[in-house]
């Protein structure tokens, strides 16, 4: 009886999780607009294709997930690497707070140390204003998994590669960098994803040169069902996917 | 090349002082055991002269050049880790290399050759740390400290992530290196037999201080103080008279003048393989082993018996 039970109730969590994704990928490819299957068709998706606005707002998301990920990598990857270091218990204790910061509270937050900075540098919000937001929430998951990958690390083989006459710079270049890579890849797509993917704090500190992907959608659905959505929407999904997949495994080697 | 000498050197942690002033000169060549149980400041007073730790206080020497102050690399000094520390991401032949492309030597190819040939590992040259064993790792780890041709080799318990058979074996390879290269060897152990087996020379750490300098046969048979007697083998005590058990004798009947001389009463008797192990109990209440050959006759619980020794084999130390 349990054997039979099991697999059942494995199966309906798994359909609870994605069947409401299932049903969106379903109508991205039906030829009517409404909920109602009439037929396979790429109709939305040729739509999706040709639209400059949605072009832009792609455009936008991807620099701005670029840049923010080579940034909060860099930034974050050097700062793990000094936590650990310095064996610094209560800083790295410290950082799983700005993971539980509401997202909501970080944007306004953001915002108000914008509109304050803005009193003495003539700027304004837009692009970079979004990247250096992006780079301060993506720092904390880069640290996390950078110093996961580094407390399994032997703290002996810098000294070793010290001992055979490798400077300091050497050892962290030749020895540790190396060892890390996995770690640093796998957290550099994390950054890619959770900046790809971010909506909130965006919509807070975006300007009007600096609409991304998920506010055009946000807006885009606020409207009423639109299969163009379901379009993007679903290749956004097989991407991201791809892209913590391949996050997986390389945390993992 | 020359000697390795320490003076008085101090090393304070936040909670309390590992090194309390050390002095000891280590000849050149010489084969050097630092031995004593964890935590008595042999692993600190190591990594001090390989540059990873600076002492509070004292100068360290070799061959009258202070290593005070230079950094790892610049030291004429290598190290066995006690985990090897190999690099996870090369080769046995990469690791072994490491060190002389550092110094950028023109004829690192032949000597990463030469060196996996002294440590006989040709063979395992492309194989990842992940991909050897334990034997195997430890002796990459000698060669790629040996290569790069240092002074002086420190060694961190280098044997003790091994299992048994392996250290006794490793532990002949490792003296007859030794000799053959002729470079001073420093030995970190807390196992007084690896100790015993392998060193000229053997200084015994406990606390933070030197309890005792001295070949292991000094070490052994004339212990300078009761913790050096009793941390390289069991000691029978009676006041301020110690007697190794395998010096200790046994017999029904009282033995002849020159010998001291206890009566006893037998708590067990066990069969260790090599020899007999017979555990009494005097009046007085001193517990005596006695480690005897087979055939040397049966005892059992309860016997009265004469345990003795020769006075030659007492070590007097008071309390």
């Amino acid at each position: 009886m349990r054997q039979r039970l099991l697999p059942l109730y494995v199966l309906s969590v798994y359909a609870f999780l994605h069947v409401p994704l299932l049903i969106l990928c379903a109508f991205s490819f039906n030829s009517s607009r409404f909920t109602l299957w009439e037929g396979f068709s790429f109709v939305w998706y040729r739509a999706m294709w040709n639209d400059a606005a949605l072009a832009e707002a792609t455009w936008n998301s991807l620099l701005i997930a670029v840049a923010s990920t080579v940034i909060a990598t860099a930034v974050g990857t050097l700062a793990a690497y000094g936590l650990w270091k310095k064996n610094a218990r209560l800083l790295s204790g410290s950082l799983y707070l700005s993971l539980v910061t509401p997202e909501i509270i970080t944007g306004i937050a953001l915002l108000a140390t914008f509109q304050w900075a803005f009193r003495y540098f003539h700027l304004q919000l837009g692009m970079h204003t979004v990247i250096l937001a992006h780079v301060t929430f993506s720092i904390a998951y880069v640290l996390l998994v950078v110093m996961a990958r580094l407390r399994t690390a032997d703290p002996a083989l810098e000294e070793a590669a010290l001992d055979l006459g490798a400077t300091e710079w050497q050892a962290f270049r030749l020895v540790t960098l190396p060892m890390l890579r996995p770690g640093i890849a796998a957290a550099a797509l994390l950054a890619f994803t959770v900046s790809f993917d971010d909506y909130v704090i965006t919509s807070l500190v975006a300007g009007v040169d600096s609409e991304t992907l998920p506010m055009m959608l946000y807006a885009m659905a606020r409207r009423g069902a639109n299969p163009v959505v379901s379009a993007i929407s679903t290749v956004i999904l097989v991407a991201l996917g791809a892209l913590i997949l391949a996050s997986e495994r390389l945390q993992k080697s | 090349m020359g000697d390795l000498s320490l003076d008085a050197i101090y090393k304070d942690f936040p909670s309390h002082r590992v090194v309390d002033g050390i002095s000891l000169t280590i000849p050149q060549g010489c084969f050097y055991s630092l031995l004593g149980p964890s935590g008595c400041g042999k692993t600190t007073t190591l990594r001090m002269i390989g540059g990873f730790d600076e002492p509070d206080r004292g100068t360290i020497q070799l061959g009258g050049r202070t290593l005070n102050g230079l950094r790892p690399y610049q030291r004429p000094v290598t190290t066995v880790f006690q985990n090897y520390a190999l690099f996870p991401h090369l080769t046995a032949a990469e690791n072994i290399a490491f060190g002389l492309e550092r110094k950028r030597d023109p004829d690192a190819a032949s000597k990463v050759k030469a060196a996996l040939d002294l440590v006989q590992l040709t063979a395992k040259a492309d194989r990842l740390p992940a991909q050897m064993s334990g034997g195997e790792r430890q002796r990459t780890a000698l060669a790629r400290a040996l290569v790069v041709e240092p002074e002086l080799l420190l060694l961190d318990e280098p044997l003790s992530a091994l299992d048994p058979k392996l250290r006794k074996q490793m532990r002949l390879e490792l003296k007859e290196l030794q000799a053959r290269i002729g470079i001073t060897f420093l030995f970190i152990t807390h196992d007084q037999e690896e100790a015993l087996s392998l060193s000229d020379q053997i200084a015994v750490m406990h606390k933070g201080r030197l309890e005792q300098i001295g070949t292991p046969q000094q070490i052994y048979l004339q212990p300078a103080t009761r913790f050096v007697a009793g941390f390289l083998g069991p000691v029978n005590w009676v006041g301020d008279v110690g007697v190794r058990p395998e010096a200790t004798r046994i017999s029904r009947e009282a033995p002849g003048p020159g010998a001291r001389a206890l009566e006893a009463t037998v708590n067990s008797s066990i069969f260790l393989g090599d020899c007999l192990q017979v555990e009494t109990r005097t009046p007085a209440g001193d517990h005596i082993i006695a480690q005897i050959a087979h055939g040397l006759g049966e005892f059992r619980r309860g016997d009265h018996v004469h345990v003795w020794w020769r006075t030659d084999d007492e070590m007097a130390l008071p309390q």
